[in-house]
C-alpha cells in the first residue's frame, strides 16, 4: 500500500492484484489535500466516506511552520469498518502510529470517526503551519468465505525463477453472520533461484493487525513456485475475506 | 493562499555495487524552506544472496543545508548477507539514497521511492 498506488503497472516489474487507482482530490481509493492552520487545535483536514467495509486506510502528512522553525512528518494507518447496527464508521482497536518525526511534540496527526466517515485531523503548535495530507484505501478485491478454523488460500502469486520480490498484502475480514471484523497488512521478501521453490527470506512482517476475534489470522506462505495469501477464520463463523497485493520484483 | 505542496512517485531506478562501501545511487535536491518525507524501497540480488528494505525519513531545509528530523525509520529489513544495507543520508542541500553491498560481490539493486513535500 505504502508508496505504490493500487494496480500501478510499472514498466519494469511491479505487478499487483489490486484494482482501482489513486490520486486526485477525493475518490474512493485515495487523494490528497493541503491547508494552513494557525493555532494548536485539532483541525479536520479531510473527511472521508468509508465505502469499503472493512477497509485499511494509510495517511501521510507533512507539516511546516512558516513563521518560525517547525516541521513534522507522519504516517498513520487504521482498519475501519461500518458498525452493522448503526452504520457508523468504527476504527478497529486503535489507529497505528506508523511513523512520527516532529520538532515539536505538540504537533500531531490522528484519525477519528464521525458518523459514517473517518476524519484526518492535524494539530500544529502556535504559529502558522502548512499541511499536506494524502491517503490511500487498500483496494482489497479478491474474496472468499470461510466457515472453519483452518487456513485457506485466498490468492496465489507466481514467483518468477531467479527473482527477488517485495510483496505487500492488505487483508480484511468481515463476519457475515454476526458482528466481527479484522484487518492486516503483511510484507515479505520472497525469492526463487536456480529453478528452486519459492522461499521466504526470514519472516513475514505483519506490521498491522487489528481483529475482533483473535482466532482469526492471515499471513503470507510459500508453496512450490508460488507465494500464497492465506486466511483463517473460526469454527461456526462465516467470514468474508478480501485481499490484494503489490509486488516489486528484481529479476 | 494554499501552501505549496507536491508529491511524486514511485520513482524507480536500478544500480549495481561491487564493494562494501556506501554508495549514493540517487541524489535529490531539497528546496529551501521545505519539509520532505521520503520512503524508499529496495531489492538487492547477487548469486546466492538477496535482500529487501524499506526506509523512511523526514528531511528539511530552513535556510541552510538539508538535515534529517530524527533518525531514519527502518520498517523492513530482510537480508541474507549481513554487510548489505540501504539508508538515507543528507549531504549539502541534497538527500541521498545510499546502498552498500559486499566486497568482491556484484550486487544488482532495484530501487524506488516516493516523497511528499510541503513548503
Amino acid at each position: 500500500m505504502a508508496g505504490f498506488p493500487p494496480g500501478i503497472n510499472m514498466t519494469f516489474a511491479v505487478r499487483g492484484g489490486g484494482g482501482g487507482g489513486s490520486g486526485g482530490m477525493s475518490d474512493e481509493c485515495g487523494g490528497f489535500t493541503v491547508n494552513t492552520y494557525a493555532d494548536n487545535a485539532y483541525h479536520t483536514i479531510a473527511s472521508l466516506s468509508v465505502v469499503r467495509n472493512p477497509t485499511i486506510i494509510e495517511v501521510r502528512a507533512v507539516g511546516r511552520r512558516t513563521d518560525a522553525a517547525g516541521r513534522a512528518g507522519y504516517v498513520r494507518r487504521a482498519v475501519v469498518y461500518r458498525d452493522p447496527s448503526s452504520g457508523n464508521a468504527v476504527i478497529l482497536n486503535a489507529f497505528d502510529t506508523t511513523f512520527t518525526r516532529e520538532l515539536n511534540t505538540v504537533w500531531n496527526v490522528r484519525l477519528v470517526v464521525n458518523g459514517y466517515k473517518v476524519e484526518i485531523q492535524v494539530r500544529g503548535g502556535a504559529g502558522t503551519v502548512n499541511w499536506r495530507v494524502s491517503w490511500v484505501f487498500s483496494p482489497v478485491t479478491r474474496g472468499m468465505l470461510t466457515t472453519d478454523g483452518v487456513y485457506h488460500t485466498l490468492q496465489i502469486i507466481p514467483i518468477l525463477d531467479d527473482s527477488v520480490c517485495l510483496l505487500e498484502v492488505p487483508v480484511v475480514g468481515l463476519r457475515a453472520d454476526a458482528d466481527g471484523s479484522s484487518g492486516y497488512l503483511h510484507r515479505a521478501i520472497v525469492y526463487r533461484t536456480g529453478g528452486g521453490a519459492a522461499t521466504l527470506l526470514k519472516t513475514v512482517d505483519s506490521s498491522l493487525t487489528r481483529e475482533t476475534v483473535v482466532a482469526w489470522d492471515s499471513t503470507i506462505q510459500v508453496s512450490g513456485n508460488d507465494a500464497l495469501i492465506v486466511v483463517r477464520g473460526a469454527v461456526g463463523q462465516t467470514v468474508s475475506w478480501k485481499s490484494s497485493y503489490t509486488l516489486e520484483e528484481l529479476i | 493562499m494554499l501552501p505549496n505542496a507536491v508529491c511524486a512517485g514511485p520513482v524507480t531506478f536500478v544500480a549495481q555495487t561491487t564493494d562494501n562501501i556506501y554508495r549514493p545511487v540517487e541524489i535529490i535536491a531539497i528546496p529551501n524552506n521545505t519539509v520532505y518525507m521520503l520512503e524508499v524501497r529496495a531489492l538487492g540480488r547477487s548469486g546466492s544472496d538477496r535482500a529487501g528494505y524499506i526506509r523512511r525519513a523526514l528531511i528539511y531545509r530552513e535556510g541552510g543545508l538539508a538535515a534529517l528530523q530524527g533518525v531514519v525509520n527502518t520498517p523492513l529489513t530482510r537480508e541474507s548477507a549481513g554487510t548489505w544495507d540501504v539508508t538515507i543520508q543528507v549531504s549539502g542541500v541534497n538527500v541521498q539514497i545510499v546502498v552498500r553491498g559486499a566486497a568482491e560481490q556484484t550486487v544488482d539493486w532495484q530501487m524506488s521511492y516516493t516523497f511528499e513535500e510541503v513548503s
